[in-house]
């Protein structure tokens, strides 16, 4: 390691990385480094190994292959250096998974103090920012069941913003959405990227993808097929793959 | 045939204590052997392979045997082995050995129950598994561990009168007892069977209460 590196180190480095699901083969040798700041659109077909790979990032999946390198930290198995970059990782999930007996605000304040240690007050004094910020003050204190989809989304994004990550990872955060609702949760998304948050969100959302992405991975059977600026990806794809995707996309 | 129930009267002393001690057993090996089935539960879902096949058998062993034989392999043939119980110790350790067993499947089916992204969600949040467990998992579980635990519970109150063959001094031994010296098996067993069902009525009753009060979130989204 040198001591004094020259440039930032990338907030992920994904070097050589392979993945198998028993015989199944799901990540083949992907290379992918995200700089700070840089946000990343992941889309690709069903099956394509999107979701593995993020999951990867985070160690909800273990890599097989390869490298992967969170902000100069390397993962392996050690169980206390796979818990610091977690909590350096916010994560959104297509289906919220927020905790559903406890209310919004306890679902906010549950990481912060029993992982960073907070006092309930200040724990609660985070939440409440944090939920404001998503725009949903008024609903701290019901339960997520009685929230709409939307508002649970954005709940799930507060609650993930409360561990003050310094990168998020987003799978299919809007797929599970009503059309009406999706755009408060992509609203919440774009606010995020201009603050200048680190993300790597898996999306079929082009219009999203097209606004705030520095680069759009087009990923097929386990590989990365195509990454380019999003200008370049939708209006003059290399790969005929990723033409006769985003052709299907369209229709 | 007519019910004397002066003999019920005479009696209800050596009825009492029977029913005292029937309670205080099951009081005592209930919840430890709740506890020591989740620790089989875990055991068996996160133990690795070799751990996971010992709670797997430790649970199917139990299950497959009769309470009563393993009252008597408890106190009759562990003292070939060396293995010397007092009625009272043998009655503890095999309720709760027997009460492990049925509440570690329970508790296995429980979490099982749960979708898998809770977990990842309190990874994902950098929490480690026993706090997820203890924060996530198990208040979410309660809603259905409580009322097969009650079934559990009261099959157990029942199971407990096996114990009057190893002379554990409990209800139904009380009443054998008291058959002895009067003579009067409709009486004293018609007691001793209300006795039992008033019994589990009340655990049913007390638990009823306790699942209301412990799900505020599935009642208050009743209310709104
Ligand atoms: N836990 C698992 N066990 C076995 N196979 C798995 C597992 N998770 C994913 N797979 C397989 O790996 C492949 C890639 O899955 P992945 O979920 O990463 O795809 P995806 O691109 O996210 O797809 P989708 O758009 O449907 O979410 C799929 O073929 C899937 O069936
Ligand atoms: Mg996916």
């Amino acid at each position: 390691m040198n001591d004094m590196p020259e440039t930032e180190p990338a907030a992920v480095e994904i070097t050589g990385l392979n993945k198998w699901y028993g015989d199944y083969h799901a990540l083949r040798d992907i290379q992918l480094s995200v700089a700070p700041g840089e946000r990343i659109v992941i889309c690709g077909p069903s099956g394509s190994g999107k979701s593995s790979l993020i999951r990867c990032i985070n160690r909800l999946e273990r890599h097989d292959k390869g490298s992967i390198t969170v902000e100069g930290l390397e993962l392996t198995d050690d169980k206390k250096r796979i818990r610091t970059i977690r909590r350096e990782i916010g994560m959104v999930f297509q289906h919220f998974n927020l905790f559903p007996h406890m209310t919004i605000l306890e679902n906010c304040m549950l990481a912060p103090m029993s992982a960073r240690k907070l006092t309930r007050p200040k724990a609660e004094e985070l939440a409440r920012r944090f939920l404001g910020r998503v725009h949903i003050p008024e609903q701290a204190d019901k339960y997520p069941g009685q929230l709409s989809g939307g508002q649970q989304q954005r709940a799930a994004i507060a609650r993930a913003l409360c561990m003050s990550p310094r990168i998020m990872l987003f799978d299919e955060p809007t797929s599970a959405l009503d059309p009406e609702i999706i755009k408060e949760v992509l609203d919440t998304m774009i606010e995020l990227a201009n603050d200048g948050m680190t993300m790597l969100c898996v999306t079929h959302e082009m219009g999203f993808a097209r606004q705030i992405a520095d680069r759009v991975v087009f990923m097929d059977h386990g590989r990365i097929v195509e990454t380019a600026p999003p200008g370049d990806f939708f209006t003059n794809p290399r790969q005929d793959r990723t033409r006769l995707f985003l052709r299907q996309l369209l229709h | 045939m007519q019910f004397d129930l002066a003999i019920i009267l005479d009696n209800w002393q050596s009825l009492a204590a029977g029913l005292a001690r029937t309670i205080g057993i099951c009081a005592i090996s209930l919840p430890v052997g709740f506890l020591l089935g989740v620790a089989i539960a875990l055991l068996r879902m996160h133990g690795g392979r070799l751990l996971g096949a010992f709670a797997g058998a430790y649970v199917e062993l139990f299950r497959n045997i009769p309470f009563l034989i393993q009252v008597f392999l408890l106190f009759f043939v562990a003292p070939a082995y060396g293995l010397r119980l007092s009625p009272l110790m043998a009655a503890f350790v095999a309720m709760s050995a027997y009460t492990s067993a049925y509440a570690a499947e329970i508790m296995r089916g429980a979490l099982l129950s749960i979708p898998a992204g809770q977990t990842e969600a309190g990874y994902a949040l950098g929490l480690g598994y026993p706090t997820i467990l203890r924060r996530v998992l198990l208040p979410q579980v309660l809603g259905y561990i409580l009322p097969t635990s009650t079934n559990l519970t009261i099959s157990l109150v029942k199971e407990s009168a096996i114990l009057s063959t190893i002379t554990v001094p409990e209800l139904t031994y009380a009443a054998q007892n008291i058959v002895g010296r009067t003579y009067s098996p409709v009486e004293v067993f018609t007691a001793i069977a209300l006795i039992y069902w008033g019994l589990t009525a009340l655990i049913s009753a007390l638990t009823k209460r306790l699942e209301i009060r412990l799900q505020p979130h599935l009642i208050s989204r009743r209310d709104n």
